[in-house]
């Protein structure tokens, strides 16, 4: 009872609760640009939601940090040390009352990404354990602030505390990752904000939230121990507080022993792992003659890219060969694509990728002109099939550079000045001219097997 | 007499220097004063009685307990008030939050620290700022609310370094009404150098100078040490001079 009196006043009066705005911008700030897209998937948002550790994390220690010297600072230590209070108590009280605020803002803040979600995102659920370790990574981060705080009592503390637990955070969590110090990279899952991967095909992986969570709850068991012994004069006490350290510490390496085991599907891994089973799921389609097929997750696309595609099909109507349907292909790490859910019966089904970062008809756009003009969509196309695919493009509304010189961000839009004219040619035919040729050359030109000298 | 402070040859140093020196004082309930000159040991004195410090030799003996004992001295604790010379505070607290903390520390019964609070905070004369923040208030206030932080848990022993500076005249007649309603109930050991609180509310004192304790009596004892020539503006002033002047 006076235990939950005290949290209330530590609670009312921690600087945590002055932090916990800057926490929830933060993450506004983190998510907002995503929140923001055309298509809202249930795995990103997930990570997203987790993502607001990497501020809230080192608010939570600096706070620690600062709640921690406090005694010090206003010359209290004295007074309390007459009191028949048990310190390890009243540090665990302080301790829980400042990650209270720094939790509930992170935890606000994810309710609000994920309620947003919810309300626009249309196939899936959220996964959550990204959010679940955050929240204990934040408890973690505020008692090592608030050790800190009590073994380096200065004004100064905190806001150290607080830059280098960003810092190692970041360094953990990334700079392992690239391999810099030749250390595993199953380390880096130690960090609360690794980068791990999330899509609608394989949802959140690789799943380190059992590893994270034992590792976070040991180390914080582990750090309220070495808090408690801080104050411990006496053998028999000693004796106890080694055993209180024993316990968190073999928690937190189970967690590190789980962790071990990620390098089968390892964090810095960014090739499809075979261990990452797919998620089923049934596309939905939309459009005539040709079906363009989507991932349900992202169903929002269909009003946008369904029209351009039908504007590049629609020529090709009944052309023997052409494509019957569109369909999404399984987005898989370094841009690879996975197999189709749906028929998969190529020559006439387009593999088409979808961002979500662009207009949502960009990728899918290229892939279905590629598609539509060769078999093998993702070979070099000779000057015919580039010809023929600058002229769809243009059918579909999106500007072709002519330049002849690959630009990094527009990358397949390039044609040569040759490819632009024959495709300006092709233009300038009578659509019935246009339809007769494509059905008689439209095998022909999938295959690769005409010259520009060969187009009309 | 109930003896509810026993020291026996108590010594403490700091270093080299013997800030007490065999010391051996027994008191009972009643208002206890504690004079001598800065540098004296008072301070160090009440900090041992506080059990903030631990005496290098001698025995202490507190409300008939050891505190070398570590349950003796958390029950000590809990019938413990203590103002040290130097008041720290939460600047953010309010003044009721801050006496109710104490409260909680001192690890009163629930039901009990509530009326507890605001019958401490009442009898320091600052329940119409109860809900002030500490970083509000004047000096004068801040060493009352130390008072009642010191008094909310009704201590069988109270110790009090230095109460009255800061306190303007009236809030220290106030005070010493205070002092011997509390000291009607159990042991407080005033330690000052203001020799007027002295004579308004103890019914013991002892003088120490240099770490030993150089008299011990009433004072009215202490004023029967003065003689004309000496030192001073009262005779309980002229009776502490000439004790010191004797034993130096």
């Amino acid at each position: 009872m006076n235990g939950l009196r005290l949290f209330r006043i530590e609670a009312r009066r921690s600087v945590a609760l002055w932090l916990a705005p800057l926490v929830i911008g933060a993450a506004w700030l983190l998510a907002r640009n995503d929140l923001a897209l055309g298509v809202i998937l249930w795995p990103h948002n997930s990570v997203l939601a987790r993502d607001s550790v990497f501020f809230a994390g080192p608010l939570a220690a600096g706070a620690g940090a600062w709640m921690a010297g406090r005694d010090r600072r206003h010359g209290m230590g004295e007074l309390l040390f007459t009191t028949p209070h048990v310190r390890p108590v009243r540090d665990a009280l302080i301790w829980l009352a400042t990650g209270l605020w720094i939790v509930a803002a992170y935890l606000l803040a994810g309710v609000i990404i994920l309620g947003f979600t919810a309300l626009r995102a249309s196939w899936g659920e959220p996964v959550l354990w990204p959010l679940a370790t955050g929240f204990l990574a934040l408890l973690t981060c505020a008692a090592l602030g608030y050790l800190l705080g009590r073994t380096f009592s200065s004004r100064f503390t905190a806001p150290l505390v607080a830059v280098g637990v960003f810092l190692v955070q970041i360094g953990v969590g990334h700079i392992l990752l690239s391999n810099w110090l030749g250390m595993p990279g199953w380390l880096a899952a130690l960090s609360p904000i690794v980068p791990v991967h999330s899509s609608v095909w394989y949802g959140v992986r690789p799943n380190i939230g059992p590893g994270q969570s034992l590792f976070f709850l040991g180390l914080t068991g582990l750090i309220l121990a070495l808090l408690a012994a801080h104050d411990v004069r006496d053998a028999r006490g000693r004796v106890a507080g080694a055993g209180a350290i024993l316990l968190p510490a073999a928690v937190m390496l189970a967690g590190v022993g789980l962790l071990r085991d990620v390098p089968a599907v390892s964090l810095s891994e960014t090739s499809w792992s075979p261990r990452w089973s797919m998620i089923p799921y049934e596309p939905v389609c939309d459009g005539e003659p040709v079906a363009v097929c989507v991932h349900p997750a992202y169903r929002a696309v269909l009003p946008d890219l369904v029209p351009a595609v039908e504007s590049m099909t629609e020529p090709l109507a009944g052309a023997s060969g052409a494509p019957r349907r569109v369909e999404q292909a399984p987005e898989m790490p370094l841009n690879l694509t996975g197999p189709l859910a749906g028929e998969s019966s190529a020559p006439q089904v387009i593999p088409i990728r979808i961002s979500t970062y662009t207009w949502a008809g960009f990728n899918a756009t290229y892939d279905v002109a590629a598609g539509l003009v060769s078999e093998q969509p993702d070979s070099r196309l000779n000057d015919a099939q580039a010809a023929i695919k600058a002229w769809l493009l243009r059918r579909a509304g999106v500007e072709i550079d002519c330049s002849g010189r690959a630009q990094v961000l527009v990358g397949r839009s390039v044609f040569t000045a040759e490819q632009c004219a024959a495709a300006a040619r092709f233009a300038e035919l009578d659509g019935e001219v246009q339809r007769r040729w494509f059905e008689t050359q439209l095998p022909a030109l999938r295959k690769g097997q005409l010259g520009p000298e060969l187009l009309p | 007499m109930t003896v509810l402070v026993q020291l026996t040859d108590i010594t403490r140093r700091f270093g080299l220097t013997e800030a007490l020196k065999e010391v051996s004082l027994m008191v009972g309930p009643g208002v206890f004063g504690l004079l001598g000159p800065n540098g004296a040991g008072k301070t160090t004195l009440l900090r041992v009685l506080a059990t903030v410090l631990e005496p290098d030799e001698g025995r202490l003996r507190l409300l008939g307990r050891d505190p070398a004992d570590r349950e003796a001295r958390r029950e000590i604790r809990r019938r413990l008030g203590y103002l040290p010379q130097s008041l720290g505070f939460y600047p953010d607290f309010t003044v009721f939050e801050f006496v109710e903390y104490f409260a909680l520390l001192k690890e009163m019964a629930p039901e009990q620290v509530r009326p507890a609070v605001v019958r401490a905070i009442e009898r320091v004369g600052l329940d119409d700022r109860a809900r002030a923040q500490l970083k509000t208030l004047s000096g004068g206030m801040l060493r009352r609310v130390g008072i009642a932080q010191a008094i909310v848990n009704d201590p069988a022993l109270l110790l009090l370094d230095e109460p009255t500076a800061g306190l303007d005249p009236e809030q220290r007649v106030q005070f010493r009404a205070l002092l011997r309603e509390i000291g009607a109930q159990g042991t407080v050991i005033v330690s000052t150098h203001l020799v007027e609180d002295v004579a308004a509310v103890c019914s013991d004192v002892a003088l120490i100078d240099r770490g030993r304790i150089v008299f011990r009596g009433t004072p009215a004892e202490l004023v029967a040490h003065g003689a004309d020539e000496a030192v001073g503006d009262t005779p309980l002033e002229k009776g502490y001079t000439a004790v010191l002047a004797g034993v130096r």
